[in-house]
């Protein structure tokens, strides 16, 4: 991992049309940010097993956002009840490695200790657990629609 | 030293070959699913145009993917120019 990574809080919000149902996926996870290879590398934490890169920390956090939805989509295509959707779903977010949590833990202690800032993005808590959520929805509705907005926060 | 910014799909199989004896890989719609020792990385990128057979993806995914696997060590000693 580079020298300078920043400990980040992000959201996601995806409805996902899978084989005969449509499933609700919400989730707080956490990721690291470095600026890297020329431009902003997010190292996924919860989620584990995904990293997106962009010219800046908005492109890179939108990269990294639009990577969680294609994984989404491919569990979709190869799972063909809900039930075994969201079991698909809760290991790809819940699967992390010691490593990135070492250093996760270490560039929340610097953000804490005022060594380490990214003064445009919020600050959120470090303590709070990630959390993901797969549900069935039941009403189709058009409210349910949504676009990618919002930007990580900073754990502190 | 600036790290190379891309790999070949070739060079990242045959660093799987050695470091993760035993893995498999299956092509999704959008990306390679790479599986080792209980564990799944489900975001190799395709590479560009979709999956062509020896596309160049960015290495920060190799990356992640050598720590998400837990096969680290043995990634940087085959491919240490990507770090």
């Amino acid at each position: 991992m580079p020298k300078r990574v920043y400990p980040l809080i992000c959201s996601f919000s995806e409805n996902v049309v899978c084989s005969g149902f449509v499933a609700h996926v919400a989730a707080n996870g956490r990721a690291l940010a470095a600026e890297e290879d020329g431009g902003w590398w997010f190292y996924g934490l919860n989620p584990g097993g995904l990293a997106a890169a962009g010219k800046t920390l908005r492109e890179a956090h939108y990269a990294f956002r639009e990577g969680f939805r294609k994984v989404l989509f491919d569990i979709a295509s190869s799972t063909s009840a809900f039930d075994a959707f969201q079991a698909e779903v809760e290991s790809f977010f819940n699967e992390a490695d010691d490593a990135t949590l070492q250093d996760w833990n270490v560039a929340v202690r610097a953000v804490r200790s005022g060594e380490l800032s990214l003064d445009d993005l919020p600050r959120a808590s470090a303590d709070e657990k990630p959390t993901i959520t797969v549900s069935l929805v039941k009403k189709l509705q058009p409210s349910a629609n949504q676009t990618v907005e919002g930007s990580p926060a900073v754990a502190a | 030293m600036s790290s190379a910014s891309t790999i070949r799909l070739s060079a990242v199989w045959a660093m799987l070959d050695q470091c993760a004896p035993g893995y498999s890989k299956e092509a999704k719609v959008h990306h390679w699913w790479v599986r080792y020792n209980g564990r799944t990385f489900r975001a190799l990128p395709l590479g560009a145009h979709g999956a062509r057979k020896d596309a160049e993806i960015e290495t920060g995914h190799v990356r992640k993917m050598a720590r998400h696997l837990l096969i680290e060590p043995c990634a940087r000693r085959l491919i240490a120019a990507i770090w």
